[in-house]
Order: C-alpha cells, then structure tokens, then sequence
C-alpha cells in the first residue's frame, strides 16, 4: 500500500464516525445561566459584606461596627487588589494558536499556584481578625487566658477549626493538581518546539 | 430602551444563527476531535460541550481573521489539551519496527471498517498531543497552511511532524493486531 493510499483509508475511516451529541443549545444555555448566577453571586457577597458594613457603621456609630468596616474594606482591598494583579496579562483570545494558549496556559497555572501561597496566609489573617472582633466585641467570656480558651473551644468555633482543616486539605489537593496540570503542559509546549526524530 | 432589547436580541438571534450554522457543518469534526482526547463517552460529551461553550463565548469577537474551520479547529484543540493536562499524559509505545503492516480494505465488510476505524482512534489518543492535533487536522483535511495556522508551527514543521505522526500512529496499529 502506498503512503497517500493509507492516508485515504484512515481519512475514510476517521470520517466515518459522523455523530454530533445531542442538546447542545441546552446545556449552552445552562452554562451560560451558570456564568450568570455565578457573577451575580460575587457582586452580591460584595456588596453585601462592604457596602452592609458601612451602612452598618454609619446607623449604629459603634466603636465595633467601624472596626469591622475598617478591616473589612481593608481585606477586600487586599484581596482584589492582589486578584487584578495576579489576573495581568493572563487574557488571550480562546481562538489563540495551540503555541500561543500552551503559554497563556502555563502562565495561567504558574499565577494560581501564587495564588495558593497568597490565599492561605489572607485566610489566616481574616480568620484571626474575625475571632479576635468576635471575642473582644461580641464574646461575653472573660477577657483572660482561660476566657480565650473557652472562647477559641467553643462549639461555633469548633465548626470554624473543621472547616479550615477541610479547606486546608482541599487547598493542598489543588495545589499538586495545579503542579501536575503546569508539568504536562510544559511536556507539550516542549514537544512543539523540539527538533523531530524520524526513523 | 425599547429600542436597545430589540437590537440586542436581535444580536443574539445572529450569534445563535451563526453558531448553529457552524455545528451543523462542523459538528461531526469537533466531535471526532473530542474523541481523540478520551474515550471515556460521558467525558467526550462533557468535553464536547465545552468546546461548544468556549466557540459559543468567542463567536461575537470572531471578525473572519482566518476560516471557519481553523478558528473552530483552533478552540477544539486548545480546549482538549487543557483537559488532557489535567490529567495523566498518555505517551506513545514507540516500537522499532518500521514494516508498513498490509491495511485490510474490503469495503464490504462494515464489520471490519468499524473496528478498523475503533483501532485508529484508540491508537491516535496514544500519540502525543502535539502530534496527535497533527494527524487529527490532517485527517480532518485539512492543508498544511491551514495546520500551521492552527498549531502555530512553520508548514515545514508541519510536514516534519506530519510524517513521523505516521510512523508512530503505524507503529501502534500494528502493536493492535
């Protein structure tokens, strides 16, 4: 057999699977009433926690609610600010070539292992100053030692210890995810420019 | 306002046409690209499904800057690398024999040509990606210019690649049998 002949035989034979998945415009739909909510979501837990605080502080002048405005509007700062920076440059069209997007993609992963460096200690740091507010200026216990440690065991905080520990062990599982998906497609964009070998 | 809905369902009315006049043509090759990232058949419809997510999201800034086809080629390819590098890379048994194994080619027997055409997707999702989109775009017809247009390699580096795509992809088939 000659080598355009083969060529033709497995042309004919890739084409002859000619079957197109079925409800295509309605899990588009979906997705994109996904994207949506999802969106809608995030404005919403922003304005809600910034803009709720504020008004908060302005209708009860509490020495608390200003502190909380003050941390609150100071973390998401921190956090958007971080977030915009680490996004820089990371935006290409879809329809990039495959050389272009392995890069993009490579970038992409190397900003959100940052990313898992950044969010923990955030997470540390909003944690502690949510229950260091929570016991100063909420919590009846005694302002002490042993008052810190009934405070820090308590049953509400016993959920938040368990709920760190599961994010801790989901952050790590991400993280390697992260480092094998940057591994693979560093392999690929390699095999793009690399020399080839013919037998 | 009333004349701002109107216009922008009227935008939304062209995308959908033109999305859906883009399946209808291409539908079958992006699902065969697809299936050469997986053979698990739920994962290649949720694959399948994101491809036509990502085209859907990049039609309205699509300005005719290349074809059809390599602007939808271009996203399948992209979205399928993404998914096969969050996985397990699969790497291509690479044998040493270079004897071109006779291809049985009775027409007749549809049988054989669906089996055949099951071996060829089994041994394509073994080769490397990088020459697995080569092979795939070929089979699909498309020219070198429009491969390179693609992938983003000189139409040399095409042919280069194209070839020892073959080799592998022979190596493999015969490796079935």
């Amino acid at each position: 057999m000659t080598l355009d002949r083969e060529l033709e035989v497995w042309r004919q034979q890739w084409q002859a699977d000619a079957a197109v998945p079925q409800g295509l415009p309605a899990a588009i739909e979906h997705q994109t009433r996904n994207m949506r909510v999802l969106l809608a979501v995030q404005i919403a837990v922003t304005f809600i926690f910034g803009v709720g605080s504020i008004a908060w502080a302005f209708v009860s002048f509490q020495e608390d609610a200003t502190v909380l405005t003050v941390a609150m509007w100071t973390f998401l700062t921190i956090g958007w600010t971080f977030s915009l920076a680490n996004r820089r440059g990371t935006w290409k069209p879809a329809t990039s070539t495959t050389a272009a997007f392995l890069d993009l993609m490579i970038v992409r992963c190397r900003r959100r292992l940052r990313t898992m460096a950044f969010a923990p200690a955030f997470y540390v740091a909003v944690l502690s100053f949510n229950l260091a507010w929570t016991w100063i200026y909420q919590d009846s216990t005694r302002h002490d030692a042993s008052g810190l440690w009934t405070f820090l065991t308590s049953g509400p905080n016993l959920v938040v210890w368990i709920v760190t520990a599961g994010l801790g062990v989901l952050a790590v599982g991400y993280r390697r995810r992260i480092q094998t998906q940057v591994k693979n497609l560093v392999t690929v964009r390699r095999q793009l420019d690399e020399p080839v070998r013919t037998l | 306002m009333s004349d701002a809905q109107p216009e922008g369902d009227g935008r939304r009315a062209d995308l959908e046409r033109r999305f859906s006049a883009l399946f209808a043509q291409y539908g079958a090759s992006v699902a065969r690209l697809a299936a050469s990232y997986t053979h698990n058949s739920t994962e290649r419809e949720d694959l399948f499904q994101d491809i036509a997510m990502a085209i859907w999201q990049a039609l309205p800034r699509f300005r005719q800057e290349c074809s059809d086809r390599t602007f939808l080629f271009r996203i399948a390819h992209n979205r399928g690398i993404s998914y096969v590098s969050r996985r397990r890379l699969p790497v291509a048994a690479i044998v040493d024999e270079m004897d071109v194994p006779d291809m049985r080619t009775d027409p007749v027997a549809a049988l054989v040509n669906q089996q055949e055409g099951e071996q060829l997707l089994d041994a394509i999702r073994r080769l490397p990606v990088s020459y697995r989109q080569i092979i795939t775009l070929t089979l699909e017809d498309l020219s070198y210019a429009d491969i390179a247009e693609v992938v983003g390699i000189s139409e040399g580096n095409v042919g280069v690649r194209l070839t020892r795509a073959r080799q592998l992809l022979r190596q493999l088939l015969q490796v079935q049998k």
